[in-house]
């Protein structure tokens, strides 16, 4: 199986790691859409997908929108980037973050890595 | 000199008498005024002794001398008109101020106008599950439409009617304020805010005939906000 950013628990939860496969590449989805679907899959509450997609909003990995609905208003979220573009990202930010905290190490380590490969 | 005593005794033990009635009537029944009353004639023995005393300024007695006339007729005026005040900010001020800082979007429902057409439902944008009522509006969160059906969400709606419609938000505040100025009432303000918030649930369960609906509304928040 291909490892991809979304299958590391310690990136993702599994459920984020769900509910971003189900938006990507471009679609727009209310909180109880992806809940009917998800529940398919998984034991799931209606209020765990509700509380991690506004926490994948926070972290500025979906967007989301107010639209009409259902004798009042909802959210309608859509993921900022496309798998490879979230996946680049995150890698960006590792590294970056990693850099900033080890310093030189850090870099003499990449350096020696990719000299290895 | 007697007299004025004994016409002061008697005024005290009266007000400190209506006080109290004031306050066990306030715990049955709820009601603003009767918290305001309470305060009236819990404050107007010292107002009255305060206003009887009198000093002369003697500045042979040190570098700073301090009149206690003047300071009880500064606290006469201070003690009635920082309750007039807390009132006139915390109860129309303040609330102005929050419900233009909250941008809320305004929402058509029929469920509501049904009750009153002058209760206004607004939408806040956030994802956590909200609902409140500011005087005669009624505030629920994106987030809770999201998460609850629509009888749960009526359910809801109906308790904040409730509340919209026996001024709630004047006994709330009226119980806050209290706590604020009367020790005595301090022991009774989470009491008092308890007996709303269950006559609110008890008229969604009557209207709706059933508490399935709120009870699994509040069991929705509370899983959200367990997580």
């Amino acid at each position: 199986m291909k490892q991809t950013l979304t299958n590391f628990p310690s990136f993702l939860s599994p459920l984020e790691g769900d509910i971003l496969k189900m938006l990507w590449p471009d679609k727009k989805l209310k909180v109880r859409q992806l809940y009917e679907k998800l529940k398919l899959k998984r034991k799931v509450a209606l209020s765990s997908i509700a509380v991690l997609l506004d926490r994948l909003h926070e972290k500025n990995i979906v967007g989301r929108t107010i639209e009409n609905g259902r004798g009042g208003v909802c959210y309608v979220y859509f993921p900022k980037k496309d798998k490879n573009g979230f996946e680049k990202n995150l890698v960006e930010n590792t590294v970056n973050k990693l850099i900033e905290k080890f310093g030189s190490n850090a870099v003499a380590y990449f350096q020696e890595r990719f000299s290895r490969k | 000199m007697n007299l004025i005593n004994e016409l002061f005794i008697n005024a005290f033990i009266i007000c400190a008498t209506l006080s109290v009635v004031c306050f066990y009537f306030w715990t049955k029944t709820n009601k603003a005024f009767l918290v305001y009353a309470h305060l009236a004639f819990l404050f107007a023995p010292a107002l009255i002794l305060l206003r009887d005393i009198s000093c002369e300024m003697n500045l042979l007695d040190g570098l700073i001398a301090f009149c206690s006339a003047v300071i009880s007729k500064a606290m006469i005026y201070l003690i009635p008109s920082s309750i007039i005040l807390s009132f006139i900010i915390g109860y129309f001020i303040i609330p102005k101020l929050y419900i233009k800082g909250l941008k809320a979007k305004h929402i058509k429902n029929s469920f509501i106008t049904n009750y009153s057409k002058n209760i206004k439902l607004f939408a806040i944008n956030k994802a956590k599950p909200l609902a409140f009522s500011i005087k005669n509006t009624i505030f629920v969160s994106v987030g809770l439409f999201d998460i609850l059906t629509k009888k749960e969400l009526n359910a809801v709606l109906l308790h904040e009617i409730y509340h919209v419609l026996n001024k709630s938000s004047l006994n709330k505040f009226s119980t806050f304020l209290a706590r604020f100025f009367s020790p005595i009432a301090a022991f009774h303000a989470k009491k008092a805010l308890s007996f709303e918030e269950n006559k609110a649930d008890a008229f969604a369960i009557k209207i709706q005939k059933t508490k399935k609906h709120l009870n699994s509304a509040k069991q929705k928040i509370k899983e959200y906000y367990k997580n």
